[in-house]
């Protein structure tokens, strides 16, 4: 699992996967995710070069969300592959970790309530 | 990483209980699934069963044997894939109950991994012989 962390405009960070969120993968996210649970920002998880998600890579993303909601901050998913999509939906977690298809839709969704 | 043998068909192989096993199964996996011809959906079902036993056996499971292991069988069946997933540890019954969501604490991520076997595996059935946890499924072929 390849992890990359860079500004998202002006309302957060943009943390890109590539690879496997099996159990190695969520090894390898746990550190750049606990620093930007801590970092009192929103976060997109780009997910499009994840080729692969098991229910501990989930874990992950469920705690960081967690964590960035208590900092009045949120947590989205942007691409997922409809494999990976799939495996997120079935575990019925989309209030938590929502899924956009697009940086504009990322940017609305992470847009504070009532702003245009 | 332990691999004491690997035949034709089915293919079988055995692997220890450790974060490098779980990775090593998973890429044996997908070589299997490969090697079958299904489709990407199948196998990425099939991988993601077997990765939930797998990371449920390494991370909640009790030893109960000095030579603790995992035995991985994966054959192709009329309409499915037959999975027979064996390890060693204290028995645990994956068939026992079926977790729906909502499910518990979020935080605690319980149950996540069963919920997906769930809704991925067919014909599970479940034995504990005294050595082995035995759990039989199939994954059916998807387009």
């Amino acid at each position: 699992m390849q992890v990359t962390v860079e500004e998202f405009g002006d309302i957060g960070k943009r943390l890109t996967l590539v690879g496997k969120l099996d159990i190695v993968g969520a090894q390898t996210l746990e550190l750049p995710m606990a620093t930007l649970s801590g970092s009192r920002c929103n976060v997109v998880v780009d997910m499009i070069g994840v080729d692969f998600i098991a229910s501990i890579g989930i874990r992950h993303l469920v705690l960081a969300a967690k964590a960035l909601a208590r900092s009045s901050c949120k947590l989205v998913l942007l691409n997922p592959s409809p494999l990976v999509t799939g495996v997120l939906v079935t575990t019925g977690l989309e209030d938590l970790l929502p899924i956009v298809r697009s940086d504009d839709e990322a940017r609305a969704a992470l847009a504070p309530a009532g702003s245009h | 990483m332990r691999v004491d043998e690997v035949t034709a068909s089915p293919e079988k192989r055995t692997f220890g209980v450790s974060v490098n096993d779980v990775t090593a199964i998973d890429s044996w996996v997908e070589g299997v699934t490969r090697r079958l011809g299904v489709s990407e959906q199948t196998a990425f079902r099939t991988r993601l069963c077997i990765a939930e036993l797998a990371t449920n056996v390494l991370e909640h499971g009790t030893c109960r044997a000095e030579n603790d292991h995992i035995v991985i069988s994966i054959d192709s069946v009329g309409d499915g894939i037959k999975v027979e997933f064996l390890d060693t540890r204290r028995q645990f019954d994956p068939t026992a109950n079926t977790p729906v969501p909502p499910f518990g604490d979020p935080l605690n991520g319980g149950g996540r991994g069963l919920l997906l076997l769930h809704a991925y595996a067919d014909k599970m059935k479940y034995a504990d012989d005294g050595t082995y946890n035995r759990l039989k499924f199939e994954i059916a072929l998807a387009d």
